[in-house]
Protein backbone atom coordinates (compact mmCIF):
# COMPACT_ATOMS: atom_id res chain seq x y z
CA UNK A 1 0.00 0.00 0.00
CA UNK A 2 1.55 3.64 -1.03
CA UNK A 3 1.11 7.09 0.84
CA UNK A 4 -1.79 8.11 -1.33
CA UNK A 5 -3.57 4.98 -0.03
CA UNK A 6 -3.13 5.58 3.75
CA UNK A 7 -3.75 9.25 3.08
CA UNK A 8 -7.36 8.21 1.56
CA UNK A 9 -7.62 5.58 4.41
CA UNK A 10 -6.97 8.00 7.47
CA UNK A 11 -9.38 10.71 5.71
CA UNK A 12 -12.30 8.46 5.61
CA UNK A 13 -15.43 9.70 7.39
CA UNK A 14 -12.89 12.83 8.30
CA UNK A 15 -14.76 15.20 5.49
CA UNK A 16 -18.02 15.42 7.14
CA UNK A 17 -16.50 16.31 10.75
CA UNK A 18 -14.36 19.37 8.43
CA UNK A 19 -17.19 20.31 6.62
CA UNK A 20 -19.55 20.54 9.79
CA UNK A 21 -16.93 22.47 11.68
CA UNK A 22 -15.95 25.20 9.03
CA UNK A 23 -19.91 25.60 8.56
CA UNK A 24 -20.63 26.69 12.22
CA UNK A 25 -18.36 29.38 11.71
CA UNK A 26 -20.31 30.64 8.91
CA UNK A 27 -22.70 30.00 5.97
CA UNK A 28 -20.41 28.98 3.08
CA UNK A 29 -20.37 27.77 -0.74
CA UNK A 30 -18.50 24.69 -2.34
CA UNK A 31 -15.28 26.54 -3.33
CA UNK A 32 -15.03 28.46 -0.18
CA UNK A 33 -15.20 25.28 1.70
CA UNK A 34 -12.56 24.14 -0.63
CA UNK A 35 -10.10 26.89 -0.10
CA UNK A 36 -11.10 26.92 3.98
CA UNK A 37 -10.17 23.49 4.56
CA UNK A 38 -6.42 24.34 2.92
CA UNK A 39 -5.76 27.02 5.08
CA UNK A 40 -7.73 26.39 8.24
CA UNK A 41 -5.27 22.98 7.99
CA UNK A 42 -2.33 24.97 7.35
CA UNK A 43 -2.19 23.08 3.78
CA UNK A 44 -2.35 19.55 5.15
CA UNK A 45 -5.88 18.63 4.62
CA UNK A 46 -6.65 19.57 0.58
CA UNK A 47 -9.51 18.37 -1.20
CA UNK A 48 -10.25 18.29 -4.65
CA UNK A 49 -13.77 20.76 -5.40
CA UNK A 50 -15.47 17.49 -7.10
CA UNK A 51 -15.07 15.41 -4.11
CA UNK A 52 -16.72 17.65 -1.89
CA UNK A 53 -20.57 17.17 -3.62
CA UNK A 54 -20.74 13.77 -2.83
CA UNK A 55 -20.05 14.53 0.90
CA UNK A 56 -22.40 17.67 1.11
CA UNK A 57 -25.11 15.46 -1.28
CA UNK A 58 -24.53 12.81 2.45
CA UNK A 59 -25.04 15.94 4.38
CA UNK A 60 -27.63 17.00 2.43
CA UNK A 61 -29.52 14.43 2.53
CA UNK A 62 -28.99 13.20 6.27
CA UNK A 63 -30.65 17.09 7.25
CA UNK A 64 -27.61 17.91 8.71
CA UNK A 65 -27.14 21.12 6.67
CA UNK A 66 -29.24 22.92 4.39
CA UNK A 67 -28.62 25.02 1.22
CA UNK A 68 -30.07 27.96 -0.31
CA UNK A 69 -29.56 29.48 -3.90
CA UNK A 70 -27.82 33.32 -3.48
CA UNK A 71 -27.85 35.57 -6.49
CA UNK A 72 -24.15 36.79 -7.66
CA UNK A 73 -23.48 39.28 -9.92
CA UNK A 74 -26.43 39.48 -12.89
CA UNK A 75 -26.54 35.96 -13.96
CA UNK A 76 -24.54 33.53 -11.66
CA UNK A 77 -25.90 31.93 -8.17
CA UNK A 78 -24.20 30.51 -5.45
CA UNK A 79 -25.11 27.59 -3.35
CA UNK A 80 -24.54 28.05 0.40
CA UNK A 81 -24.50 25.58 2.81
CA UNK A 82 -26.13 25.82 6.32
CA UNK A 83 -25.32 24.01 9.28
CA UNK A 84 -28.66 22.64 10.96
CA UNK A 85 -29.10 21.55 14.76
CA UNK A 86 -29.29 18.06 13.71
CA UNK A 87 -25.51 18.82 11.97
CA UNK A 88 -24.49 20.69 15.68
CA UNK A 89 -25.22 17.71 17.08
CA UNK A 90 -23.24 15.44 15.21
CA UNK A 91 -20.52 17.86 14.85
CA UNK A 92 -20.21 17.49 18.85
CA UNK A 93 -20.44 13.71 18.46
CA UNK A 94 -17.91 13.27 15.48
CA UNK A 95 -15.31 15.53 17.37
CA UNK A 96 -15.33 13.49 20.59
CA UNK A 97 -15.34 10.25 19.06
CA UNK A 98 -12.24 11.54 16.43
CA UNK A 99 -10.37 13.47 19.83
CA UNK A 100 -10.49 9.81 21.60
CA UNK A 101 -9.06 8.06 18.97
CA UNK A 102 -6.31 10.04 17.62
CA UNK A 103 -5.69 10.75 21.42
CA UNK A 104 -5.53 6.73 21.61
CA UNK A 105 -3.56 6.43 18.24
CA UNK A 106 -0.92 9.25 19.75
CA UNK A 107 -0.38 7.52 23.22
CA UNK A 108 0.52 4.19 21.23
CA UNK A 109 2.74 6.32 18.52
CA UNK A 110 4.16 8.29 21.30
CA UNK A 111 4.77 4.99 23.53
CA UNK A 112 2.72 6.45 26.54
CA UNK A 113 -0.30 5.22 28.51
CA UNK A 114 -1.01 3.80 31.63
CA UNK A 115 1.73 1.07 32.65
CA UNK A 116 4.54 3.16 30.26
CA UNK A 117 7.38 5.23 32.30
CA UNK B 1 -17.26 17.07 -20.72
CA UNK B 2 -19.60 14.28 -21.57
CA UNK B 3 -16.91 11.49 -20.98
CA UNK B 4 -16.34 13.19 -18.21
CA UNK B 5 -19.62 13.41 -16.48
CA UNK B 6 -19.83 10.08 -18.27
CA UNK B 7 -17.49 8.69 -15.79
CA UNK B 8 -18.21 10.18 -12.52
CA UNK B 9 -21.70 8.85 -12.85
CA UNK B 10 -20.28 5.24 -13.90
CA UNK B 11 -17.97 5.25 -10.43
CA UNK B 12 -20.29 6.96 -8.17
CA UNK B 13 -21.52 3.92 -6.10
CA UNK B 14 -25.04 5.43 -5.31
CA UNK B 15 -28.65 4.95 -6.15
CA UNK B 16 -29.71 6.53 -9.61
CA UNK B 17 -31.40 9.83 -7.35
CA UNK B 18 -28.26 10.52 -5.52
CA UNK B 19 -26.19 9.58 -8.51
CA UNK B 20 -27.77 12.29 -10.59
CA UNK B 21 -28.16 15.07 -7.81
CA UNK B 22 -24.23 15.32 -7.29
CA UNK B 23 -24.02 15.72 -11.13
CA UNK B 24 -26.16 18.58 -11.25
CA UNK B 25 -24.20 20.01 -8.34
CA UNK B 26 -21.07 19.33 -9.93
CA UNK B 27 -22.46 20.47 -13.42
CA UNK B 28 -23.56 23.72 -12.23
CA UNK B 29 -20.41 24.30 -10.11
CA UNK B 30 -18.36 23.94 -13.77
CA UNK B 31 -20.59 26.18 -15.50
CA UNK B 32 -19.98 28.64 -12.68
CA UNK B 33 -15.95 27.80 -12.85
CA UNK B 34 -16.65 28.37 -16.47
CA UNK B 35 -18.08 31.44 -15.79
CA UNK B 36 -15.38 32.99 -13.33
CA UNK B 37 -12.55 31.63 -15.12
CA UNK B 38 -13.34 32.22 -18.74
CA UNK B 39 -10.17 31.14 -19.93
CA UNK B 40 -10.22 27.67 -18.56
CA UNK B 41 -10.41 24.76 -20.91
CA UNK B 42 -12.02 21.27 -19.85
CA UNK B 43 -8.55 19.93 -19.08
CA UNK B 44 -8.13 22.91 -16.44
CA UNK B 45 -11.79 22.28 -15.12
CA UNK B 46 -10.84 18.28 -14.81
CA UNK B 47 -7.91 19.44 -12.55
CA UNK B 48 -9.84 21.41 -10.49
CA UNK B 49 -12.82 19.43 -9.72
CA UNK B 50 -10.80 16.00 -9.96
CA UNK B 51 -10.62 12.85 -11.33
CA UNK B 52 -14.26 10.90 -11.73
CA UNK B 53 -12.76 8.28 -9.56
CA UNK B 54 -11.13 10.41 -6.92
CA UNK B 55 -15.20 12.00 -6.64
CA UNK B 56 -16.29 8.78 -6.15
CA UNK B 57 -13.86 7.89 -3.52
CA UNK B 58 -15.37 11.07 -2.07
CA UNK B 59 -18.69 9.64 -1.51
CA UNK B 60 -17.11 5.96 -0.94
CA UNK B 61 -15.30 7.81 2.10
CA UNK B 62 -18.23 9.18 4.21
CA UNK B 63 -20.33 6.11 3.74
CA UNK B 64 -20.60 4.19 7.40
CA UNK B 65 -18.89 1.11 7.85
CA UNK B 66 -22.72 -1.26 8.40
CA UNK B 67 -24.15 0.96 5.21
CA UNK B 68 -20.59 -0.07 2.82
CA UNK B 69 -21.12 -3.78 4.14
CA UNK B 70 -24.64 -3.72 3.20
CA UNK B 71 -24.12 -2.30 -0.31
CA UNK B 72 -21.62 -4.89 -0.61
CA UNK B 73 -23.58 -7.72 0.68
CA UNK B 74 -26.35 -7.04 -1.46
CA UNK B 75 -23.79 -6.35 -4.47
CA UNK B 76 -22.88 -10.09 -3.48
CA UNK B 77 -26.13 -11.21 -3.74
CA UNK B 78 -27.66 -9.84 -6.55
CA UNK B 79 -24.61 -10.45 -9.27
CA UNK B 80 -24.70 -14.02 -9.22
CA UNK B 81 -28.47 -13.62 -9.65
CA UNK B 82 -28.28 -11.21 -12.82
CA UNK B 83 -25.22 -13.48 -13.99
CA UNK B 84 -27.23 -16.97 -13.33
CA UNK B 85 -30.43 -15.36 -15.38
CA UNK B 86 -28.13 -14.19 -18.13
CA UNK B 87 -27.06 -18.10 -18.41
CA UNK B 88 -30.36 -19.43 -18.49
CA UNK B 89 -31.31 -16.91 -21.30
CA UNK B 90 -28.61 -17.67 -23.47
CA UNK B 91 -29.20 -21.48 -22.79
CA UNK B 92 -32.87 -21.25 -23.54
CA UNK B 93 -32.35 -19.38 -26.44
CA UNK B 94 -29.57 -21.83 -27.55
CA UNK B 95 -31.95 -24.48 -27.21
CA UNK B 96 -34.87 -22.67 -29.14
CA UNK B 97 -31.91 -21.94 -32.16
CA UNK B 98 -30.82 -25.36 -32.12
CA UNK B 99 -34.84 -26.77 -32.34
CA UNK B 100 -35.34 -24.41 -34.83
CA UNK B 101 -32.41 -25.11 -37.06
CA UNK B 102 -33.33 -28.69 -37.02
CA UNK B 103 -36.53 -27.76 -38.82
CA UNK B 104 -35.62 -26.37 -41.11
CA UNK B 105 -33.12 -29.14 -41.97
CA UNK B 106 -35.89 -31.56 -41.58
CA UNK B 107 -38.21 -29.71 -44.28
CA UNK B 108 -35.51 -29.66 -46.72
CA UNK B 109 -34.67 -32.92 -46.65
CA UNK B 110 -37.99 -34.59 -46.30
CA UNK B 111 -40.88 -35.24 -49.33
CA UNK B 112 -44.25 -35.68 -49.29
CA UNK B 113 -45.93 -38.63 -51.55
CA UNK B 114 -49.71 -38.98 -51.66
CA UNK B 115 -50.39 -42.72 -51.71
CA UNK B 116 -53.98 -43.96 -52.89
CA UNK B 117 -54.80 -47.16 -52.06
CA UNK B 118 -57.94 -48.58 -53.66
CA UNK B 119 -59.79 -51.60 -51.66
CA UNK B 120 -62.03 -53.33 -54.24
CA UNK B 121 -64.66 -55.98 -53.04
CA UNK B 122 -66.04 -58.95 -55.71
CA UNK B 123 -68.33 -61.61 -55.79
CA UNK B 124 -67.53 -64.88 -56.08
CA UNK B 125 -68.05 -64.58 -59.80
CA UNK B 126 -65.71 -61.81 -60.15
CA UNK B 127 -67.90 -59.05 -60.29
CA UNK B 128 -67.14 -56.06 -58.52
CA UNK B 129 -68.93 -55.32 -55.54
CA UNK B 130 -67.65 -52.20 -54.03
CA UNK B 131 -64.61 -50.14 -54.51
CA UNK B 132 -62.99 -47.56 -52.07
CA UNK B 133 -60.69 -45.45 -52.37
CA UNK B 134 -58.31 -44.48 -49.11
CA UNK B 135 -56.00 -41.36 -49.44
CA UNK B 136 -52.83 -41.66 -47.67
CA UNK B 137 -49.49 -38.55 -46.80
CA UNK B 138 -46.22 -40.43 -46.77
CA UNK B 139 -43.12 -38.52 -45.71
CA UNK B 140 -39.80 -40.04 -46.66
CA UNK B 141 -36.52 -38.53 -45.59
CA UNK B 142 -34.43 -38.22 -48.65
CA UNK B 143 -31.22 -36.47 -46.88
Amino acid sequence: MGNDNYQITFRRGVMSLVILALLKREDMYGYQLVQETANSSGGNLTTQEGSLYPVLYRLLDQGLISDRRVRVGKRMTRVYYHLEPAGLEKLKELTAEYEAITQGVFQIIQGGGNGDA
Amino acid sequence: MREYYRQIEAWLPCSGRARRRILNAIRGRVEEYRAEHPGADDAMIQAHFGEPKVIAQGYLDEMGTEELLTALRFRRKIVPLVAGAAVSMMLLWTVGVGIALADVKDSATDTTKIVEVVTTTYNTEGDILDMIAHTYTVKENVG
